[in-house]
């Protein structure tokens, strides 16, 4: 164990024992109410959800709680969203939260998320038949999401989207649109994970017209990577088939991986223009990934068909284990004995040493200490780590592009924040989920919001 | 709010020899850019049923890059033109060119080049199938343009600009790059470069693998530079390009020779929005005096031409709002 790691240890051990000295643990037994039990803890408390049933969307809205389902012989404390149609297992916009062993399933939006906390750790949980996102980090800084399962997630299984810090480890991803997905983020390390049977294992990607404008510094590090051509779902259809992808992000490193079994390529690199031809101009994104540095992986039976691998009506006729569509600088590959490659005439040979050796956690040492914020405040961040999830400016993610929203509402705020508390779904599309309401914001920060939208998002 | 194809257009006189014919348009045209603004103000947009041609008319409608339905009605008009006299090589290659405008500023500027992407999402909901007229509008123009080009092909009427023409309504993409390749070696003086810039385009968007190759782009922009070199779209995308090769003086050199533009009046949405992007790309390398220039610079002509849209959107799409994109009614600064 390195200095940094022992100074990590340290930290959360104090956190704990800090957090014992005065705080409470808040059982919750089969047939009480989770939320009534987080609503009366202070911070540092731990609440102890008991095996059973749970059927409700959890609220964390204050600092330094953990949420911990107990699990007894193998039996987990249940949050189901199906009998009540709910859209969120557990929203976590509170900093410094820990939720573990919990079993999380079919729920109409996310099974666990967090919106622009810092500090998280999301650990040990199951979660299955979700219609969006399993466990999703919004916008945060400072966070691990280790040891969970997830699976048959109609979009990604991890979605860690525009964070800084964060640690995915050691979780199985399986049967999702996506698997571990890491984007518009900085300083992510995705290791050892075992990502199966998906449309696209790990991509790790920029999507333009959102706030964050780049991504840099991935770690796709001794994960296991098998089978990833699910065609599941309509919406990845024409993307599956690929094992690790990259598109736009620099200094990537991807090194270690087992990658087996991919129709199309198992590792794909991409600009913005090469990744899809539906992405639009956004002049504040460098759309060439640079400094990829591909080494030490093992490769088999990868590229075997081309679904999708092309752009502008030219397609390749067949993939390969390593295909590169993409422009930028400083590319690397360690060739792999029998591996086969495509697009990478111009890259270099790798150094002996890469951009991520001797990285081994990219979580802080100390925690982001957080600010009071004032409403305006609020409300910005509010927009980019709740709305910006699944909205981009000017093109569509899951919902609509804002502009089309901002039209709608135009001079109307009360009515753009009637519509986030209710809102219904207008899209025939199955595979694009109503909008989850949005209710648990208070209605002057959703009024807030509304303003915010209307009046700053898109604006120079 | 855009009726394509327009082909009960009666015209007011059809009887000149070809040569006399363009002539004719010619100095119509020059007069007409003369006069731009007084007949602009006469607010002709849409063509009625009853429209009388008048090639005045038509060719002020198509200076009018903020008005989609007067630049629908001054490519109807020409295409009703040349429907009326189909051996009349000089009126079928005034539609086309007609044509290609408004496509051209459907795409650049009417669209912003965005609109594609709202397209197949906002067809789904009726309430909001209306904010794609533009998209619709493009369709049927593109279908158009080929119908005028595959009919002066078959009357065997070739000439160097078909390739371009038909290649436009293929958009940025491989199958384009052919008839791109031939209408640039031809390369028609007409065409103003537009040819070499959107095979530049292709050999920047197609990966490596597929046929692209950034230094191509560069030269074919470049090409298209000294053809038409007060276009700042295209020394915009050539500065992009150039900063990705690393050659950041060069690029950063473009984009101050964009501050010393003269831009048309019928240019200026153009030469506006391509500011913008030029302030972002400032950024990106750095330089942020540069960029502010660039916007500043945006911002006086946005305070000096009240009917240019900032892009702030307000409204979008055409939808809602006295603001729209649309309407060349301003938005508030």
């Amino acid at each position: 164990m390195n200095k940094s790691s022992l100074t990590r240890a340290f930290f959360w051990i104090c956190c704990l024992m800090s957090a014992s000295l005065g705080a409470k643990e808040i059982p919750v037994k089969s047939g009480e109410s989770i939320q009534d039990a987080i609503n009366s803890a202070s911070s540092g408390d731990i609440v102890r959800v008991m095996p059973g049933l749970y059927q409700e969307t959890v609220y964390i809205d204050r600092d330094g709680i953990t949420l911990q389902g107990v699990v007894v012989n193998g039996e987990r404390a249940i949050l189901d969203g199906e009998k009540l149609g709910l859209h969120d297992g557990i929203i976590a916009s509170g900093h410094g939260v820990i939720i573990e062993g919990f079993h999380v399933r079919n729920y109409r939006s996310n099974g666990i998320t967090t919106q622009g906390a810092n500090n998280f750790r999301i650990r040990n949980n199951i979660v299955e038949n979700i219609h969006l996102y399993g466990i999703f980090p919004q916008f945060g800084k400072n966070g691990l999401v280790a040891q969970n399962i997830i699976s048959r997630t109609s979009d990604a299984g991890i979605y860690v989207g525009m964070s800084e810090n964060v640690d995915i480890i050691a979780n199985e991803v399986f049967e999702n649109a996506l698997g571990i997905e890491a984007e518009n983020s900085h300083s992510i390390l995705i290791e050892a994970n075992y990502a199966h049977d998906n449309a696209v294992g790990i991509p790790v990607v920029i999507i333009p017209g959102l706030q964050t404008k780049s991504g840099a510094d991935v770690i796709v590090r001794n994960n296991i990577v098998i089978n990833n051509n699910s065609r599941l779902f309509k919406r990845s259809m024409d993307r599956s088939g690929r094992g690790i992808t990259v598109t736009a992000v620099d200094r990537v490193t991807i090194e270690g991986n087992i990658v087996k079994d991919h129709r199309s390529c198992g590792i794909c690199v991409h600009s913005m223009t090469s990744m899809s031809a539906a992405f639009p101009v956004d002049a504040a994104i460098e759309p060439e990934p640079d400094e990829t540095q591909i080494a030490n992986n093992i490769f088999v039976n990868n590229g075997y068909d081309a679904i999708g691998l092309g752009v502008a009506g030219a397609t390749l006729e067949h993939g390969a284990d390593v295909v590169s569509l993409a422009r930028g600088k400083g590319h690397c590959y360690q060739a792999t004995q029998g591996a086969t490659t495509l697009g990478l005439s111009r890259w270099a040979e790798c150094p002996s040493t890469l951009n991520a050796s001797g990285v081994q956690s990219f979580q802080l040492t100390e925690p982001v200490v957080s600010k009071a914020l004032s409403p305006a405040q609020k409300a910005q961040l509010t927009y980019h780590a709740v709305c910006s999830g699944c909205h981009a400016y000017a093109h569509t993610m899951i919902g609509p592009p804002m502009m089309v929203v901002k039209a709608l509402y135009q001079d109307n705020p009360e009515g753009l924040a009637d519509w986030i508390a209710a809102p219904t779904k207008k899209r025939p599309i199955e595979d694009y989920p109503a909008m989850p309401p949005q209710n648990y914001l208070s209605k002057e920060l959703r009024l807030d919001l509304a303003r915010y939208i209307l009046n700053e998002v898109g604006v120079d | 709010m855009i009726n394509f194809p327009l082909r009960d257009i009666k015209l007011k006189s059809n009887t000149l020899n070809s040569s006399a014919h363009w002539a004719l348009r010619s100095i119509i045209l020059l007069l007409a850019l003369a006069t731009n603004f007084a007949l602009a103000d006469s607010r002709v947009f849409a063509c009625p049923a009853d429209t009388t041609f008048d090639m005045a008319t038509a060719e002020i409608l198509l200076q009018k890059p903020w008005d989609t339905e007067a630049l629908a009605c001054g490519a109807q008009l020409y295409i009703a033109d040349a429907d009326k006299s189909p051996d009349d090589i000089a009126a079928q290659l005034a539609a086309v060119r007609a044509n290609e405008r408004y496509m051209y500023y459907l795409d650049k500027i009417v669209l912003y080049e965005l609109g594609y992407l709202i397209n197949w999402y906002v067809d789904d909901v009726p309430e909001e199938k209306k904010l794609n007229a533009p998209m619709h509008a493009m369709i049927l123009a593109q279908q158009e343009q080929l119908r005028l080009v595959r009919h002066m092909r078959d009357e065997n009427r070739p000439s160097p600009e078909l390739d371009y023409f038909e290649a436009q309504t293929l958009g940025v993409s491989a199958q384009a790059q052919p008839l791109l390749l031939k209408a640039v070696a031809a390369d028609p003086h007409d065409l103003a470069g537009a040819a070499h810039a959107q095979l530049s385009e292709t050999y920047y968007t197609l990966p490596d693998i597929l046929g692209g190759d950034l230094n191509k782009a560069v030269s074919m922009m470049q090409a298209a530079g000294k053809r038409s070199p007060e276009n700042p779209r295209y020394i915009r995308i050539l500065s992009g390009y150039l900063s990705e090769l690393d050659r950041d003086e060069q690029a950063i050199s473009k984009l101050r020779s964009l501050l010393e533009l003269t831009p048309t009046q019928s240019e200026l949405q153009l030469y506006t929005d391509q500011l913008r992007s030029a302030s972002e790309l400032a950024k990106r390398m750095d330089e942020s005096q540069l960029a502010s220039q660039l916007n500043g610079t945006r911002q006086d002509l946005l305070d000096e031409h009240p009917y240019l849209q900032n892009r702030k959107v307000v409204s979008a799409m055409g939808h809602f709002g006295s603001n729209d994109p649309r309407t060349a009614q301003s938005q508030p600064k």
